[in-house]
C-alpha cells in the first residue's frame, strides 16, 4: 500500500482526521470530568462541614469538648482511613487547640496554625496537603459561634480515588482511541476499495491500448458520477487521437504517392540528358549527381510508405513459419563482403534451428538493416556477432557489434524517424534514419518488439523478439558455433 | 512492334513514348481509360503499358476488359502504389508485369524488351563479350583466356550484366536479379560487389569493361561498343 495510490491517501487522510477529532474529543471528556468529579468532591467536603459546624460546634459551648467528641466519633467512624475531620478552636491570645480530630487525622501534619495567622480565617477554601506521597483534598470552613470564639472544621479524604476516576479515564481513552482509529483505517481502506475497482479496471484497459489497438474503447462504468464521465472522456479522447493517427499515416501515405510521379519524371528526363550524345562531360556529371538524389528521394518516400503500410495494421504480411537461424546464416553470407571491406569478422552463435511465425522477406529486410548497421558502424578488424535463441516461445535474435556504440543521450530516439545520433553522417552512407524505423515497424507488425542496449565505446547490441512457432526437435539442438567465412 | 502507353501525366508519358521511339518501337499514347479501351480493342498491340490511375475509365477496369477480349497480349503495368495486396491482386486480374513509380527508364525497357520476347533471352552456353568469356556450363570466368576466380554472387552478378551487355542495369535491378528486394534499402551492397568484379575483371587490363553512369546503374560493354 503505497502512499501515491489514492486509497491509502485519502484513507491517510481521513484517519488523521478522526484521530484530530478524538484527541480533542477526549481532551475535553478528561478536563470536564475532572472539573466535575473536584467540584464534587468540594460540595461534599463543604456540606459535611456545614452540618458538623451547625449540629455540633454550635452546641461545644453548652455541653463541652468531649461531648463534642464522644458524638463525632459516633457519627462519623473511622474505619477505612478514608475520611478526615478535625475541629479547632482560636483561643483569642493567637494559640489554636485542637477539639477534636479522627483518627487518621492525627498523624496529619495539617497546617492549622499557619493558615489561621494568615488571615485566611474568614474564607472557607480546599486546600491539598500531602501525607506518604498520598495526596489529601482538605476543606476548611471557619465559624464563629455567637459567643466571638472563632472555629476551624476541617473536612478532607484521600484525593486518591479521584486521581484513580481520572486514571481509568485516561487509560480508556488510550486504549479506545488507537483501535477506533485501527478499525477506521481498515474499514475506510475497504470501503474505499468499492468506488475504485473501476478505475483499476480502467487503467488496466488504458494500459492494454497500444497505438495498434486504438480501434479498441475502455469499458464504461455506469455509475453516473465522476467515475462514468471520466470513463466517458477518455474513450473521446481515444477516438480523437485515433483520427489524428489516421490522418497522419493517411497523410504520409499520400505524399509519398504524390510524390512518386514528379519523381518519376524528374528521372526520366534526366535519364534522357544523360543519353543525349552532345552532353559534355561536366554535363553528365552533374546530371549523374541530381539522379542519385532521385534515387535517394525515391527510397525515402519508398521507405516512408512502407512504414506506414506497417503502422496501418500490417497489411501484405505473410505468415509462415521458417527457420530464423538458417536466415540470418544465409543473409550474413551474402553480406560477407561488407564485413570483408573492413576486415570485420561476423560470427554467428546458435544451437540449431529456431522456428518464428512471420514474413520471411520482412525479417530478412529486418536482418539487412541490421548488419548493415552494425558494419558501418564497426571499427576496421571488429566483429560483429548474431545469435539466435528460442526464449519463453519467443525467436530471439541479437546482433552486437564492438563499434562506436551509441551515445545515452541518443538511445530513446534512435528508432525515430529521420533521427540521426551524429548530425555528421559517416561518409558513404547514403541512409535517411530509417533504417530502424522500418526494423520497428516491422517488428511491432509481427507482434514482436526490437531495442537497443549501447555503450559508448563499447559496442551496440540489438534485441529483436519475434513470435516463435514451435521448439525444434530436440536431436537437432546441438551446439554449434560457425564462423562464417 | 506497336506498343500501346496508357499514361495520363503527359510528362511520364513523354520521355517514355522518346525512350520507346528510340528503340524503334511504333508507340500510341492514351491519357484516358476509355479510350485507350477502345483502341485496344482496335489494334492488335505486341504490348500494353498501363497506368492505374487514370479518369473516366480505372486501369484495373481496362486490365479487365482487355483480358476478357484478348487473353494473349502483354500488359505492363506502371503504378506509384505498392503494397503487397495490390500487386497481389494485379497479377490475379491478369496483368505480367509490374513496376512502381520512380522507375528508371532502362528497367522499363529491360521489362518491356522481356515481355515482347526479343529482350534478353540469350541463354545460350557460353555469354561472350569483347574478350570476356563466362561459360555457364561449367561457371567459369576467363578475359584473355586467363581464368578469373569469382565467388558465386560476383559470378551471378556478372552473367546478369552480360546478358545485358550494353544496357545500363540500375542498382534496384541488380537488387531484384542478383539478391533480392530485402536488399532494397539503404544499403551499397551492389557498389561493394561491383568494386571487386571490377578488380578481378578489369584490373589487369587496359580496356575497362564495367562501367558506371553515375545517378543511374551500370553496365559492362566491349571495347567495340564504347
Amino acid at each position: 500500500m503505497s502512499i501515491r495510490s489514492l486509497r491509502a491517501r485519502v484513507t491517510t487522510w481521513y484517519v488523521g482526521l478522526l484521530a484530530a477529532a478524538l484527541v480533542v474529543f477526549g481532551a475535553c471528556l478528561y478536563f470536564g470530568f475532572k472539573h466535575y468529579l473536584d467540584n464534587a468532591l468540594e460540595d461534599a467536603l463543604a456540606g459535611e462541614a456545614r452540618s458538623i459546624a451547625q449540629t455540633f460546634v454550635s452546641e461545644v459551648e453548652n455541653r463541652g469538648p468531649a461531648w463534642l467528641s464522644a458524638e463525632l466519633s459516633e457519627s462519623y467512624p473511622s474505619e477505612n482511613g478514608e475520611h478526615y475531620i478535625r475541629i479547632s478552636r482560636l483561643d483569642p491570645g493567637g494559640d489554636y487547640q485542637v477539639l477534636y480530630q479522627s483518627a487518621d487525622a492525627r498523624d496529619l501534619s495539617l497546617a492549622t496554625p499557619q493558615l489561621m495567622t494568615r488571615g485566611h480565617l474568614h474564607d472557607p477554601g480546599l486546600r491539598i496537603e500531602t501525607r506518604n506521597d498520598q495526596k489529601i483534598i482538605l476543606y476548611s470552613l471557619p465559624y464563629k459561634l455567637s459567643s466571638g470564639t472563632l472555629y476551624l472544621i476541617e473536612t478532607g479524604t484521600p484525593h486518591g480515588r479521584v486521581e484513580q476516576l481520572l486514571r481509568s479515564l485516561l487509560e480508556i481513552l488510550l486504549t479506545l482511541t488507537p483501535l477506533v482509529l485501527l478499525g477506521a483505517a481498515a474499514g475506510g481502506y475497504l470501503m474505499m476499495a468499492q468506488p475504485l475497482k473501476p478505475v483499476v479496471s480502467l487503467t488496466l484497459q488504458a494500459e492494454r491500448i497500444g497505438i495498434g489497438e486504438l480501434g479498441e474503447r475502455l469499458p464504461v462504468i455506469r455509475t453516473g458520477d465522476e467515475l462514468e464521465r471520466l470513463s466517458l472522456s477518455l474513450n473521446r479522447m481515444i477516438s480523437r487521437l485515433e483520427e489524428a493517427l489516421a490522418h497522419n499515416r493517411r497523410f504520409s501515405a499520400d505524399v509519398s504517392h504524390e510524390l512518386r510521379t514528379p519523381l518519376t519524371i524528374l528521372r526520366g528526363e534526366l535519364e534522357h540528358v544523360i543519353q543525349m550524345r552532345n552532353a559534355g562531360p561536366g554535363v553528365a556529371e552533374s546530371v549523374g549527381s541530381a539522379l542519385e538524389e532521385i534515387e535517394r528521394l525515391a527510397k525515402i518516400v519508398e521507405s516512408l510508405l512502407t512504414i506506414s503500410h506497417l503502422d496501418s495494421g500490417g497489411a501484405g504480411i505473410e505468415f509462415n513459419r521458417f527457420d530464423l537461424q538458417e536466415l540470418v546464416k544465409t543473409t550474413a553470407e551474402q553480406m560477407k563482403l561488407l564485413a570483408d571491406e573492413k576486415q570485420i569478422t561476423m560470427r554467428s552463435d546458435s544451437s540449431g534451428p529456431v522456428y518464428s511465425f512471420g514474413d520471411e522477406s520482412r525479417i530478412k529486410q529486418v536482418l539487412v538493416n541490421l548488419l548493415d548497421n552494425a558494419i558501418k558502424y564497426s571499427r576496421e578488424g571488429g566483429q560483429v556477432v548474431t545469435s539466435v535463441r528460442t526464449e519463453d516461445n519467443n525467436a530471439v535474435l541479437t546482433v552486437r557489434d564492438d563499434g562506436a556504440g551509441i551515445p545515452s543521450h541518443a538511445l530513446p530516439h534512435v528508432f525515430e524517424r529521420f533521427y540521426r545520433a551524429e548530425k555528421a553522417r559517416p561518409r558513404g552512407t547514403a541512409g535517411a534514419g530509417l533504417g530502424l524505423s522500418i526494423v520497428q515497424a516491422i517488428c511491432r507488425a509481427h507482434g514482436g518488439t526490437v531495442s537497443v542496449t549501447s555503450t559508448e565505446g563499447r559496442g551496440t547490441t540489438v534485441h529483436v523478439r519475434l513470435p516463435g512457432a514451435d521448439l525444434a526437435p530436440p536431436n537437432m539442438a546441438q551446439d554449434q558455433q560457425a564462423v562464417i567465412r | 512492334m506497336r506498343i500501346l502507353l496508357v499514361e495520363d501525366e503527359p510528362k511520364v508519358a513523354g520521355f517514355v513514348e522518346r525512350g520507346l521511339s528510340a528503340e524503334r518501337y511504333a508507340v500510341d499514347v492514351s491519357a484516358d481509360g476509355q479510350e485507350a479501351w477502345e483502341l485496344a480493342e482496335a489494334y492488335p498491340y505486341d504490348l500494353i503499358i498501363l497506368d492505374l490511375m487514370l479518369p473516366t475509365l480505372e486501369g484495373k477496369d481496362v486490365l479487365q476488359r482487355i483480358r476478357k477480349k484478348n487473353t494473349t497480349v502483354p500488359v505492363l503495368i506502371l503504378t506509384a502504389r505498392d503494397t503487397l495486396d495490390d500487386k497481389v491482386r494485379l497479377f490475379e486480374m491478369g496483368a505480367d508485369d509490374y513496376l512502381t513509380k520512380p522507375f528508371a527508364f532502362a528497367e522499363l525497357l529491360v521489362r518491356a524488351k522481356a515481355l515482347l520476347r526479343r529482350g534478353p533471352v540469350n541463354r545460350s552456353s557460353t555469354l561472350r563479350i569483347g574478350d570476356l568469356e563466362l561459360d555457364r556450363l561449367t561457371q567459369s570466368v576467363r578475359r584473355a583466356g586467363r581464368r578469373i576466380e569469382l565467388t558465386t554472387k560476383e559470378y551471378q552478378l556478372l552473367e546478369y550484366l552480360m546478358q545485358n551487355a550494353g544496357r545500363i542495369m540500375s542498382r534496384n535491378m541488380i537488387i531484384e536479379h542478383v539478391w533480392d528486394q530485402s536488399f532494397d534499402g539503404f544499403t551499397n551492397i551492389v557498389d561493394v560487389y561491383v568494386r571487386h568484379l571490377r578488380a578481378k575483371v578489369d584490373d589487369a587490363h587496359e580496356f575497362k569493361m564495367l562501367r558506371t553512369v553515375r545517378g543511374t546503374g551500370y553496365m559492362i560493354r566491349s571495347e567495340e561498343e564504347s
